[in-house]
């Protein structure tokens, strides 16, 4: 009896596992073909539908500042916004790899520099962006080990385990496999997403609630890796520039280890012979016209700003005539 | 630990495993083991007030047996109650009381602690023993470790059934063989309560909880409906819990009392309460009802004392005056009942509807659901003030709501549910109430077994793909783990 008992219950155990397999395949396939949000960025790296002369890396201010759209018209080239909200340049840098497994490297790169960019982060942001590509080893490992918190054991070897607190996932996948309707919101030109809304006045709130000034440290792991960045875009002939992009110059205050962090900015630069182009003394950064918050520049800041780099890219020659 | 988490689904064949493949002898250490493992999984330190009332009641068993006198043996019963009582009033009451009083007084201290889990519960366990051996009916329990078995053992020990020592004390005693039947509808029943917990009380609950915390920023249909919902997510929930907390007591050889017997298919209130949480309507009747009289006095003191034994059951719910309202409703109800039977009787006779039992039955299970519905607001709100609102706002909603199609209903509810969550619901209530259907005069546990192994192997395999693509796995706890 309990053979018997033993043998139905691995018999209905498999059966289970093995649809809920095929139901983790069939969501992973339609979040694949997805142009939600952040899916359309990674299923664009995966379907080596990119193959940028451009790139933009860096964090939630690259992907609203530099509008591929205007720099695309003015340089006339083919770029992308690869820029992730919430992540330290080690994700962003991972970002790269993965592109450059699946597209031709660019011709051209710039990392988008803000205070934080070298500070580590340990939360997985946003992890469900990650759900359908975990059998990609650099973001296996990244999920697994680089970023604590979320995604356990469970989620890589459980099928389906990922997205059974996923629901709106699941609904998508099915969306965009079976029903083929575009999301009605959330889809992005070119990874670029822009802030439509005025300032929003948070700063306010954020100085009384922190009046101090604010720490930041740059990570020694984070630095060795950004200078092996650099080393590897050299190998591969993609010219780099580091770009400063404008922020509220309240908030640059704010900050106890602004000037270290920029002169170890300027210095790298230096070092391996990139161009650093710093707006944050920009009049923008003084014209809360063009600011959503003290980090972010508005859509119309953004289109100002782009335009701005993008006249002063040809002006220093970084970019070769197309 | 939840019932509806991976870590339940590791532990609990992990521990029958472990059950079978233990000699007898050593099985009641595992079975008590895993219930401290179990119960401290919520806040461990509170196993303290376990041990505190297991020592208390183990001793006044012994006592209360050995007693030369009547007068010693109340007063160990008395002080046993006591001490259960007191642990209840310390912990859930205290605060209920103290805040009232504050109107008053204004700076009298409030406890900050969290409630124990199921302390309601392994209290109300606890204290039936006790009574049961001072009635002579129960034999105090020697074994220490069996008796804090008997309070502790995890399938029931945060949410019922509320046992008695008769059934289920001699159990643990007795040596579990793997029986394939019983284990395979231990399992079966498990299935079903989580498909009710899982993907029906948990998805109404998607509408309820926001309705109910906030009436007034909701229509009145969206209120209608919530009601409505509301009542079959308490079921779900609770008979969901009470089916995985049987279901896995059998897989390990024990039988646990039904605690459920569909309650809303009750013709009566009457009939409700014998159908409505078993355990705890016959621990009511057993310790309070009948003590205080029951039946066997006046119809003015019969009257009394269901109203007295309403109002304690709603204050067992929760230390907050909606829950004595609550229960103070079904009282009232109860009392009504009784006093209008022959006018009721008469009308039905004049009416016509006698003479169409089906009919009536249809009738009269509508009239005791929409009660038990309009009841379960009281239960649910926050605050009297959002009851009354929402009882005043549910019938409107009613009236204003459009059943042309799903789309145009999923129209007037909050668009956080949406027309997605509406069709789930309705399908899940539907086939919730097929299988009750099927249950009258326990038709489905004779037919089930006779069925092709297709069917059931097919129905098996469906539930369960159903609970994990069509769940909902938020972590909700069980309503009844707050009392």
């Amino acid at each position: 009896m309990v053979l018997k008992f033993s043998f139905k219950l691995v018999l209905y155990l498999g059966l289970v596992f093995g649809s809920l397999y095929g139901v983790q395949r069939v969501v992973d396939e339609g979040l694949r073909n997805s142009v939600y949000k952040e899916f359309q960025v990674w299923n664009d790296i995966y379907h080596s539908r990119i193959n940028a002369d451009l790139i933009i890396i860096g964090s939630s201010r690259a992907s609203a500042h530099f509008s591929p759209r205007i720099l695309d018209s003015a340089l006339r080239l083919n770029s992308y916004n690869f820029g992730m909200e919430g992540y330290d340049f080690k994700m962003q840098y991972a970002k790269l790899r993965v592109y450059l497994e699946h597209n031709q490297p660019p011709a051209y790169l710039i990392s988008s520099m803000d205070i934080y960019s070298l500070y580590k982060r340990d939360k997985l942001f946003d992890y469900e962006q990650f759900l359908p590509y975990l059998n990609d080893t650099i973001i296996q490992r990244l999920c697994r080990e680089g970023y604590g918190h979320k995604l356990n054991a469970l989620d890589f070897y459980i099928p389906f385990y990922k997205y059974y607190t996923e629901p709106a996932l699941v609904a998508e996948a099915y969306n965009a496999l079976v029903l083929k309707t575009p999301p009605a919101s959330g889809i992005y030109y070119k990874g670029f997403k822009p802030y439509n809304e005025r300032w929003n006045h948070t700063f306010e709130k954020f100085k009384k609630e922190h009046p101090e000034q604010q720490d930041q440290a740059v990570s020694n792991d984070q630095m060795d890796l950004f200078e092996t960045f650099l080393g590897d875009c050299r190998r591969r002939h993609i010219k780099v520039a580091m770009v400063y992009s404008p922020e509220f110059y309240e908030m640059q205050q704010n900050y106890s280890d602004r000037d270290s962090i920029m002169q170890l900015y300027t210095d790298v630069s230096k070092k391996y012979a990139v161009p650093f182009l710093d707006y944050s003394k920009d009049a923008m950064c003084y014209d809360t016209t063009y600011l959503l918050n003290s980090q972010h520049l508005n859509k119309w800041g953004a289109d100002v700003f782009t335009e701005k780099l993008a006249t002063d890219l040809k002006r220093i020659h970084w970019i070769n005539a197309f | 630990m939840l019932f509806n988490s991976v870590e339940f689904l590791i532990f609990f064949p992990v521990v029958a495993v472990l059950h079978f493949l233990l000699p007898h002898y050593y099985r009641w250490f595992l079975l008590l083991g895993a219930s401290c493992i179990f119960y401290m999984y919520f806040i461990p330190v509170y196993i303290l007030i376990l041990i505190f009332t297991i020592i208390i009641d183990y001793f006044a068993g012994i006592w209360i047996e050995d007693a030369a006198s009547q007068k010693l043996k109340r007063r160990f019963l008395i002080g046993s109650i006591t001490a259960n009582v007191g642990v209840l009033a310390v912990f859930k009451y205290y605060n209920f009381f103290i805040g009232n009083l504050n109107v008053a007084f204004h700076d009298l201290p409030l406890l900050k602690i969290a409630l124990p889990i199921g302390l309601s519960f392994h209290t109300f366990q606890a204290m039936s023993y006790t009574i049961e051996v001072y009635r002579g009916r129960q034999k105090a329990e020697l074994q220490p470790g069996i008796y804090a078995l008997y309070v502790m053992f995890f399938p029931q020990l945060v949410a019922g059934p509320i046992e008695r020592p008769q059934n289920i004390l001699y159990q643990f005693y007795e040596e579990k063989y793997f029986d394939y039947q019983r284990v395979t509808d231990g399992l079966r029943r498990m299935l079903w309560g989580f498909f009710q917990k899982i993907v029906i009380a948990d998805r109404l609950a998607i509408l309820t909880d926001p309705v109910f915390n906030h009436p007034r920023d909701y229509n009145a249909p969206s209120i209608f409906v919530a009601v409505v919902f509301f009542s079959f997510q308490i079921f779900c929930d609770f008979a969901g819990y009470s089916d995985i907390a049987i279901g896995s007591a059998q897989v390990l050889g024990f039988r646990l009392m039904e605690n459920f017997d569909r309650p809303y298919h009750a013709r009566s209130i009457s009939e409700f309460w014998s159908r409505w949480h078993i355990s705890l309507s016959t621990w009511f009747r057993d310790y309070l009802y009948i003590p205080l009289g029951g039946n066997r006095v006046s119809i003015q003191r019969r009257y009394f004392n269901l109203f007295i034994v309403f109002l304690i059951s709603g204050f067992w719910h929760g230390a907050n005056w909606t829950f004595l309202v609550w229960g103070a409703i079904h009282g009232c109800l109860l009392i009504f009942e009784i006093m209008s039977a022959p006018v009721r009787r008469n009308l039905s006779k004049w009416s016509g509807i006698a003479q169409a039992p089906k009919l009536k039955g249809v009738v009269e299970r509508l009239v005791t659901f929409t009660l038990v519905a309009l009841a379960w607001i009281f239960f649910r709100a926050n605050t009297l003030g959002d009851a009354l609102y929402m009882l005043q706002k549910a019938p409107h909603g009613l009236l204003e709501l459009q059943f042309s199609s799903v789309r145009a209903l999923a129209s007037q509810l909050p668009q956080s549910f949406g027309i997605k969550n509406l069709i789930i619901s309705i399908f899940a209530i539907l086939t919730l109430e097929g299988v009750h259907a099927l249950q009258k005069e326990r038709k489905i546990e004779r037919v089930w077994g006779l069925q092709p192994a297709l069917l059931r192997w097919s129905w098996y395999y469906g539930l369960t793909l159903i609970i994990v693509i069509f769940g909902v796995f938020e972590r909700r706890q069980f309503i009844y783990f707050q009392f």
